[in-house]
């Protein structure tokens, strides 16, 4: 089980900031959410993914208590 | 050498961070940027603007493009940005580079903006008169 950040627009459309998800991948996870949450397709499709703070890519093997956070488009400044 | 990273949802006023720097003798200029919030975006009017972050990380990258402005000949730095929301005409982030000579100190002030426009995660939401708000997204430049 890793926990599972959620930010700005993400996080307005599932109404959480976090979620815990099962998951042994990257990949495996954004594939559960598009599944459960078709509606946020999209936005998970623009975003990058975050590992205990490091982006990784999609084939990054997850471990459990990992922290992995969905980035979408930033807007700092 | 000082390095001053913060993430603070209260009035961000300039003169409180410059005056916890202690200049040394060798800093010839100070280049700082502010950063303001507009009342349009487009044809449209904004009534205020809301910024979160994943506030771990984005105080890490800000440490990290700070670290780098010192790698690169900077004496002092600090860089700020607010969170939470932000009424217009307020400041949103803050810039400054100290460095012995004006060039670098220009240089490495844009550098460190640019840097937290491109990897620092913080997001800003603006509202319009019309209720509707949108989470806005940096155009970069690479």
């Amino acid at each position: 089980m890793v926990r599972l950040l959620l930010f700005a627009g993400i996080r307005e459309h599932l109404k959480t900031s976090s979620l815990h998800v099962e998951a042994v991948s990257i990949e495996e996870l954004l594939n559960k959410l598009k599944y459960i949450y078709p509606e946020i397709t999209n936005l998970i499709n623009t975003s990058i993914v975050s590992v205990n703070q490091v982006i990784r890519s999609h084939d990054y093997k997850l471990e459990v208590d990992d922290q992995v956070a969905i980035i979408p488009p930033i807007s700092s400044g | 050498m000082t390095i001053i990273v913060d993430l603070i949802s209260e009035k961000l006023e300039l003169s409180n961070y410059l005056n916890q720097i202690n200049l040394n003798g060798k800093t010839g200029a100070i280049v700082t940027f502010s950063g303001l919030t507009r009342d349009y975006f487009q044809d449209k009017q904004v009534v205020t603007l809301e910024y979160e972050s994943y506030k771990e990380m984005a105080l890490s990258c800000l440490r990290q493009i700070a670290e780098e402005c010192v790698s690169r000949g900077a004496i002092n730095v600090c860089l700020v940005h607010r969170e939470g929301i932000v009424g217009i005409n307020e400041v949103s982030v803050i810039c400054v580079v100290m460095c012995s000579h004006r060039k670098l100190a220009f240089e490495l002030c844009e550098y460190s903006l640019e840097s937290i426009k491109q990897i620092v995660p913080i997001w800003k939401k603006e509202i319009y008169t019309d209720n509707s708000a949108t989470w806005k997204e940096n155009k970069l430049i690479n």
